[in-house]
């Protein structure tokens, strides 16, 4: 056969512009993966840049480092970009990479498709900023965009519009397209009971995006209908309301807020397991806990809305603080794993940590700001400020940070520098803390968001100096972060497949995965065949360190105990005997649960 | 849906096999999905409609004249038989005769669809009032208007497949006929909820 011939020659390196023509072309998930994760990272830095404006004019009263209008522009553009352009397409760009890896999938259900929704990214992204190449400066009414103030904007305000309405396409087809992978190209033996996290949790997202985005779709045509073709849908004055527009944003927005953090759930409910050497503690519960939040979160868009008298506050508060209990059923679960776990404190590990701490902070501002009464006093002040980023930094961000850690081995064939990555977690943590925390107080004391300065007398200037020389910290915690990538990135390419004694299905194959990403599926008849792999390879070699790669060895030199979990056993037998090929199981060595 | 050849051979054919044949179906599930998002995408309209409605004492709203109903309705009866067209064409994709079996009927959906964008566009000229004049009117030239944009999606979608049914390129497989199929319905039934909220509901 020739393709022995084929195989058995080191493949030539290709000339630079054919290289830069096979990403440009590509419809590989892995590569259209790493793009998104790249193009979020580059909007990102630029986010990031804005925010760093926004704390310089706030660093004293009445300063005028940036002018109203140019503040303005700075929070719109930065809470744009952070939510649009980086949160959701860098948590897509995990998906698009390691989705099909955990299913056993060669690629995405529909892999043009696929590179259509990330190029469908930049393109809408430069439209959004390309507002600031305008005459009238970049859009200036906030992310939510409100009306009127959105119908009075400038040119800049139709170029967000347009901008939003690509990347909105785009978020929905590479949704259509996660939907049908999960559910249509898993691997033998991927019962939707076994399926990671991560990827139940990227089904979810897209859930949500599939059944919200056309409502901002829907808003935005009509804001540009409103602005350009003279139709009044907004204008209380013909018979339209603004109740319109606020109904359709909050109907997309709030369940956007969760599309932005369930993948950051996903990430660490796969980290938190490995790195505590334990099962995930009640898998099927975060499942549910998952399918009831996507639920939910379409039932709680009212309490965005409480003090405009349009809404039926009581019934908006009760889903609001019923939405808490499946997020608590996520948090114990979490914490139930680590519970007695031998804990290994790589950085992934740091930040998943640190993602627990931090999203209950803000998950517990929300439920205290579900109550309308608590809402009335501090809506529209730095509270919210605060809530909002403890959920997108420290809940989405150190999620994301973490699958970084966790990934790149697998992305890049190159483990991230461990010392440079503790360094990061604990800058970060304590910076984004000094930063967000005090904005409680501000808000509690009245300080209103996205005003352009504030009068010397109000005591908010000390609380206000000290967030603005913190968030310059988080800033050198980023180029930490971006440091180690670079400097990772000269070594060698000498990453194991598994350098964490992994779980789910990415780790069987090399790092990084060839085309096509498997030469041959491990068995599956557990949620963690990786680790069913490993053990049944320990057991058959006793005194030989575990795994396929350098998996941690005394999790195979531990004597297997009797099976906890009776059901398990059974299915695992019973799938070992219909399975032609699969390695002769003893009931003691079907899998001895060492860790537990 | 037996498992057949696969011309690409790396790295395991057993796995790309499976792709291959699991990738059949997984046109008809995208386009469920798409689907689901468009209903989504009119049903902030109609919510918009439905609050507009509450708000006020009369409707239509005091003022308005509506549009006249002869070519809406024969349009939605021709939009309608233009659906169950569609239906004749998917019962008989499970014929021997498929798939140039199909064609007739496909064509007579196709060309009823091209009869009610017509309709449509025709019924424009002489509506009796201006996009601004009202919520009412607002939300009637945007619906109408995206309901167009659909059915002209759809003519393309019906005569992509027709093409293909023709070539015989649909012989082994029913997806892409299918997923047509689904689009189809969905405006369809969307044309009939457009012509009850739009039109008879601006009856006096």
């Amino acid at each position: 056969m020739t393709t022995t011939d084929v195989q058995a020659k080191p493949a030539a390196p290709r000339p630079r512009p054919a290289r830069v023509l096979d990403w440009l072309t590509t419809t590989d998930h892995k590569k259209i993966g790493i793009m998104y994760i790249v193009n979020s990272l580059v909007f990102f830095a630029f986010g990031g840049t804005l925010a760093m404006l926004i704390r310089s004019q706030l660093i004293q009263p009445n300063n005028s480092f940036l002018s109203p209008q140019a503040f303005n522009e700075a929070f719109t553009m930065h809470g744009t970009i952070m939510i649009f352009l980086v949160i959701l397409p860098l948590l897509s760009g995990f998906g698009n990479y390691f989705v099909p890896l955990q299913i056993g999938a060669l690629d995405m259900a529909f892999p043009r498709v696929n590179a259509a929704s990330f190029w469908l990214l930049p393109i809408g992204g430069l439209t959004v900023v390309a507002g600031y190449l305008t005459k009238g400066g970049a859009a200036a009414a906030g992310w939510t965009n409100y009306v009127p103030l959105s119908l009075q904007e400038g040119t800049g305000e139709d170029l967000w519009i347009l901008g939003l309405l690509i990347v909105g396409t785009s978020s929905l087809l590479g949704a259509i397209n996660f939907i049908v992978t999960v559910l249509r190209l898993r691997a033998p033996g991927m019962s939707m009971t076994r399926v990671p996290i991560f990827t139940w949790a990227t089904l979810t997202t897209s859930i949500l995006i599939v059944l919200a985005i056309p409502s901002l779709t829907a808003g935005l045509l009509m804001l540009l209908t409103d602005r350009h073709l003279g139709t009044v849908f907004f204008d209380p004055s013909h018979g339209g309301s603004v109740a319109n527009y606020l109904n359709t944003f909050w109907f997309f927005g709030h369940p956007e807020v969760y599309m932005l953090i369930m993948g950051a759930w996903g990430v660490v409910s796969e980290i938190i397991p490995v790195f505590s050497r334990k099962p995930l503690y009640g898998y099927r519960v975060v499942i549910l806990a998952l399918m009831l939040i996507m639920a939910l979160s379409f039932t709680v868009w009212g309490h965005h809305m409480y003090t405009t008298g349009l809404v039926n506050d009581s019934f908006f508060s009760v889903t609001t603080e019923l939405i808490s209990v499946p997020t608590g059923l996520l948090v114990l679960a979490w914490l139930f794993t680590l519970w007695k776990g031998k804990l290994r404190f790589e950085p992934p590990m740091l930040f998943a940590l640190g993602l627990i701490a931090m999203f209950t902070i803000g998950g517990i501002d929300g439920v205290w700001m579900a109550s309308p009464a608590a809402d009335f006093a501090v809506h529209d002040t730095y509270f919210v400020v605060s809530h909002i980023h403890y959920v997108l930094i420290g809940g989405s961000l150190f999620g994301i940070f973490a699958g970084l850690y966790y990934w790149f081995p697998k992305m890049t064939g190159r483990v991230l520098d461990r010392r440079l990555g503790i360094w990061q977690f604990w800058l970060l943590l304590i910076s984004f803390n000094v930063t967000f925390f005090p904005m409680h107080f501000l808000g509690l004391m009245g300080m209103p968001r996205r005003v352009a300065t504030y009068p010397a007398g109000s005591g908010w200037g000390a609380l206000n100096l000290t967030e603005t020389i913190s968030a310059y910290v988080i800033t050198i915690s980023m180029l930490v972060g971006l440091w180690n990538v670079l400097i990772t990135l000269r070594k060698p390419r000498n990453a194991p497949a598994d350098p964490w004694g992994g779980n789910s299905l990415e780790w069987a194959t090399t790092s990084p995965p060839p085309a096509y990403n498997f030469d041959v599926l491990p068995e599956i008849r557990s949620e963690r065949p990786v680790r069913d792999l490993r053990m049944a390879v320990a057991a058959a070699q006793p005194g030989r360190p575990a795994g396929p790669a350098t998996g941690p060895a005394d999790e195979a030199t531990r004597p297997g105990e009797p099976v906890v979990r009776p059901g398990e056993t059974v299915s695992a037998q019973a799938e070992t005997d219909t399975t032609p090929g699969a390695p002769p199981a003893e009931p003691g060595e079907a899998a001895p649960e060492a860790e537990e | 849906m037996s498992t057949h050849e696969s011309a690409v051979s790396r790295p395991a054919p057993e796995l790309v096999d499976r792709q291959a044949v699991r990738s059949a179906s997984s046109s008809v599930t995208g386009m469920v999905l798409f689907v689901a998002s468009e209903a989504v995408f009119f049903a902030a309209f109609l919510g918009i409609y439905a609050t507009s409605y509450a708000a006020v004492k009369v409707w239509p709203p005091a003022g308005l004249t509506g549009p006249s109903l002869i070519l809406p309705t024969v349009g939605v009866v021709v939009l309608l038989g233009s659906g169950a067209a569609m239906a004749q064409t998917m019962r008989l994709a499970h014929r021997a005769e498929y798939p140039r079996g199909v064609l007739p009927w496909l064509a007579i959906a196709l060309g009823l669809a091209v009869v009610f964008g017509i309709l449509l566009a025709i019924s424009y000229a002489d509506i009796p009032f201006g996009v601004g004049q009202g919520i009412y009117e607002s939300l009637f030239y945007m619906i109408t208007g995206l309901e167009l944009a659909h059915v002209i999606g759809g003519m393309a979608l019906l005569a992509v497949v027709a093409t293909r049914a023709w070539s015989g390129e649909l012989a082994l497989r029913r997806d892409p006929l299918q997923s047509a199929a689904i689009y189809w319905y969905f405006v369809v039934g969307l044309g009939a909820v457009i012509y009850a909220l739009l039109y008879l509901g601006a009856i006096r």
